[in-house]
């Protein structure tokens, strides 16, 4: 699986930007909200992050989707932003 | 059944049980009240929030009144004592619904994660005198918890409120009540897109503030989900079948409208750390978009509820004043 | 002449039409016929021969069973009753010959509905002073989207049209989406329609030219919703004894009534001193039950109903039927039911009673003796019922001081 982050720094962000600590170790089955008990605004800030910092995107029709999404994913559905 | 609104979903609860159809009682949900403050803060809930039309309305459709057993003119603490006594009293035919800070319970799955939840619940007491049950509709939920737990969490500022009522007596709605219940119900704008739209313009300057401004758009968005109960209401009354038809069509819509809040919100926090005007144009084109996409959807709603009127023979819309009213005169002599 | 949906009718049409040879009908003039069709263009056909012929017509709604068409026909006092075939018609115990002309029914709030007959001769003289105060273009069509089995679709709708030589529009189908395309594509016609219906249409925010409304007990969102949408609102006001009583070129509120039509004598109070309006038909005086008010300009306001009846969002409830029940409870004193209005909520229905008994149980006896919406909402005990200084109760005191 080549995903665009690896679960150490996927962890790393999250924790950075959402000034949250997460109880567990990420091994990517974790669903977002109800593992990682991440609501979903603290969720899209995290999207944002991932795109202004890294140029990650995730489609809009997956937006209110993001919740019940696992890390992995998250990690698979997030593409690089096209720069126009 | 999507959580729409907690406490529709509570006095819905002893609705679904009977024969009656509870579907009629979502009707102008997707409007229902929300706050929004003087910093322009979208909110869920409100001290100044009234439900007393709603209940009302409940009342003419079911025929059970709902009382407040909460006195908002005495003390917290007065108040909990009324509702232990109540518990204490209460026949099974009657419900209890309190306001309570669901944030106060984490055990309860809380799937928006706020510090502060005020949220209606109902109650029961078991055999055990220091034990409560908690049936929560909205999400789905029911279990035991220690009273005073409970009572903690209905003891909090942020929180006050209960309803109790007799269930035994469900009457069936009659075509009248729920043609007028949908008249009253009916906005031409969308207040909550519109609430949005003055959000947006509010903080744009200044966008720091403006991902908390919109937290609770999604606990509010949610309500939309009601149009779906009266699309399968007069698409059922109407006969027409739900799988064959374009019902589908509208839920998706429907599902659309709601998932669409979460692309502005999204899209709000993004102009909030960019301060791009290309962003803040792209939320303007979105809400552009939500209008339309429920102008649309109301009008289908609006074009079924008249051909429902219509079949049901309930001719309120097409009566005109030389009809409406009955003995318009008498012969004076 | 007229349209009938997207079918265009010439007078010679209208008049070849089979209605107007029945071999059943051999004399027009002495005939009553009752007429319960869904076929519009047999019905309008078959109204104009018999005017022409001076016969009398009673046109029933198209929905009604047959069982319900026969008892409103032998209530009328019909020869014929045309339920859906006008070769087939069902031949009545007939009746007491009639000088021709229309008869309709008004409903009642409880038992039959009243019989209304009207010559021709007065609907003329309506026509005529309809028309003579009509505010619109005399080429203005009518798009009829009410039903053309009562007055207002077929007086005011029809036959003013006409008679100011524009041509009608008469829907069979009335969904909003169909008579806003008709309105949009008839861009210069003004509206005939219920009020519940024109806000519904509102609902759509699409502009209409211009539409008729009647009826004073609308809500003020629907009318506010209404006049939002309309270039040019219209109102009139009127009963099935009279018909036209007043018309509005320009109402600002639901309230405002209108102009009186100049071919009526009318007797009504004054802005201070409200009193019921009557209508001179005849040599008799008809009382309106409506309780009005005359401004300076001639403009009638309407304040209230005289039976002071409560609508709870469109559902009625008569203060006297309630207190009634109330009163016939054993820990019942006294008790008086009025409304009180706000702009949200509407009218309530509000009670103040004198009683030992709590406030739950007389609600429980309520719901089981009346109608959920007849129910009062407000509760007040109180040891004494307020009174006017000459000992009546004033309902509408009540409403505004408690």
């Amino acid at each position: 699986m080549n995903l665009l982050l690896d679960y150490t720094s996927f962890r790393q962000i999250v924790e950075e930007q959402l000034e949250v600590t997460l109880r567990q170790a990420v091994m990517g089955g974790e669903r977002l909200r109800d593992d990682l008990q991440l609501d979903s605004m603290r969720l899209l800030q995290l999207l944002v992050h991932l795109e202004l910092e890294h140029g990650y995107v995730l489609a809009d029709e997956q937006l209110a989707q993001l919740p019940q999404m696992t890390v992995d994913q998250l990690l698979q559905s997030l593409a690089r932003k096209e720069v126009v | 059944m999507i959580k729409v609104h907690c406490l529709v979903s509570c006095v819905c609860e002893v609705i679904k049980r009977s024969d009656a159809d509870h579907r009629p009682y979502y009707f102008g949900i997707w409007d229902a009240d929300f706050a929004l403050t003087s910093e322009f803060v979208l909110s869920h809930h409100a001290a100044h929030i009234s439900h007393e039309a709603m209940l009302d309305w409940y009342r003419l459709l079911y025929g059970i009144t709902v009382q407040s057993w909460y006195d908002p003119s005495r003390t917290k603490a007065a108040n909990l004592v009324n509702l232990e006594q109540f518990m204490k009293i209460k026949r099974p035919e009657q419900s209890v619904i309190v306001m309570l800070d669901l944030a106060r319970l984490p055990e309860r799955e809380n799937k928006f994660h706020h510090e502060v939840f005020p949220h209606y619940v109902m109650l029961e007491p078991t055999d055990d005198e220091d034990r409560w049950r908690m049936l929560d509709p909205d999400f789905r939920y029911e279990g035991e918890f220690d009273r005073t737990r409970i009572l903690q969490a209905v003891d909090q500022p942020t929180v006050a409120g209960g309803f109790w009522f007799d269930g035994s007596q469900v009457k069936l709605p009659d075509t009248e009540t729920v043609s007028a219940y949908f008249m009253s119900g009916l906005k031409r704008h969308h207040p909550l897109t519109e609430a949005v739209e003055q959000v947006i313009l509010h903080h744009a300057s200044s966008p720091e503030r403006l991902p908390d401004a919109l937290k609770q758009l999604p606990v509010i968005a949610i309500r939309k989900y009601a149009y779906e109960h009266a699309f399968a209401y007069f698409y059922e009354r109407l006969g027409i079948d739900l799988v064959a038809s374009d019902f589908d069509d509208w839920c998706d819509k429907i599902e659309r409208l709601v998932n669409q809040y979460t692309i502005i919100q999204h899209r709000a926090i993004k102009y909030s750390m960019t301060r791009d005007r290309t962003d803040l144009l792209d939320i303007q084109q979105w809400l552009v978009a939500q209008t339309t996409l429920e102008d649309d959807i109301k009008r289908q709603l609006v074009d079924l509820f008249s051909r429902f009127q219509q079949k049901e023979g309930e001719t309120d819309a097409t009566r005109t004043l030389y009809d409406q009213l009955p003995a318009s005169s008498t012969v004076i002599r | 002449m007229l349209y009938i949906e997207d079918t265009f009718y010439t007078k010679q049409m209208l008049t070849d039409h089979p209605v107007c040879r029945l071999n059943w009908l051999t004399d027009p003039a002495q005939t009553v016929v009752a007429v319960c069709v869904k076929d519009t263009a047999a019905w309008i056909a078959f109204c104009l021969y018999m005017k022409q012929m001076h016969g009398t017509v009673v046109p029933l709604h198209p929905d009604l069973p047959e069982a319900g068409a026969r008892r409103l026909a032998e209530q009328a006092g019909c020869d014929y009753l045309v339920y859906a075939d006008f070769q087939q018609p069902i031949r009545l115990a007939a009746s007491t010959v009639r000088p021709g002309g229309l008869i309709q029914f008004s409903s009642g709030t409880t038992g039959d509905a009243k019989v209304i007959h009207r010559t021709w001769a007065s609907i003329d003289e309506e026509l005529a002073a309809y028309g003579q105060r009509f505010p619109l273009t005399v080429t203005t069509g009518t798009i009829v989207a009410c039903p053309t089995s009562h007055s207002f679709g077929l007086i005011c709708g029809v036959l003013a049209t006409l008679e100011r030589g524009a041509t009608p529009i008469i829907l069979e189908n009335l969904s909003p989406k169909h008579i806003l395309h008709v309105c949009q594509a008839r861009p210069t016609a003004i509206l005939y329609a219920g009020p519940g219906l024109v806000y519904l249409l509102s609902q759509f925010k699409q502009r209409l030219f211009a539409v008729m409304i009647s009826g004073m007990t609308v809500p003020t969102v629907w009318f506010e919703a209404i006049r939002d949408v309309t270039d040019h609102l219209l109102q009139q006001y009127g009963c099935s004894e009279i018909g036209c009583i007043a018309l509005h070129p320009a109402p600002k509120s639901a309230q405002a009534i209108g102009y009186p039509l100049p071919h009526l004598t009318i007797q009504t109070g004054t802005i201070d001193e409200l009193a019921e309006l009557k209508v001179k038909a005849g040599d008799q005086w008809i009382g309106t039950k409506d309780l009005m008010g005359q401004t300076s300009t001639g403009e009638l306001l309407f304040f209230s109903r005289l039976d002071e009846m409560i609508n709870v969002s469109g559902l009625s409830v008569y203060p006297a039927d309630v207190e009634d029940v109330l009163l016939r409870h054993d820990d019942v004193e006294e008790a008086v039911v009025f409304k009180r209005t706000d702009r949200l909520q509407g009218e309530r229905v509000c009670v103040q009673v004198v009683s030992s008994a709590k406030e739950a149980a007389l609600r429980t006896y309520c719901r089981e003796q009346l109608a959920p919406h007849q129910c009062p909402s407000d509760w007040t005990f109180v040891p004494a019922i307020e009174k006017l200084p000459n000992g009546k109760v004033s309902r509408v005191r009540l409403g505004v001081t408690s």
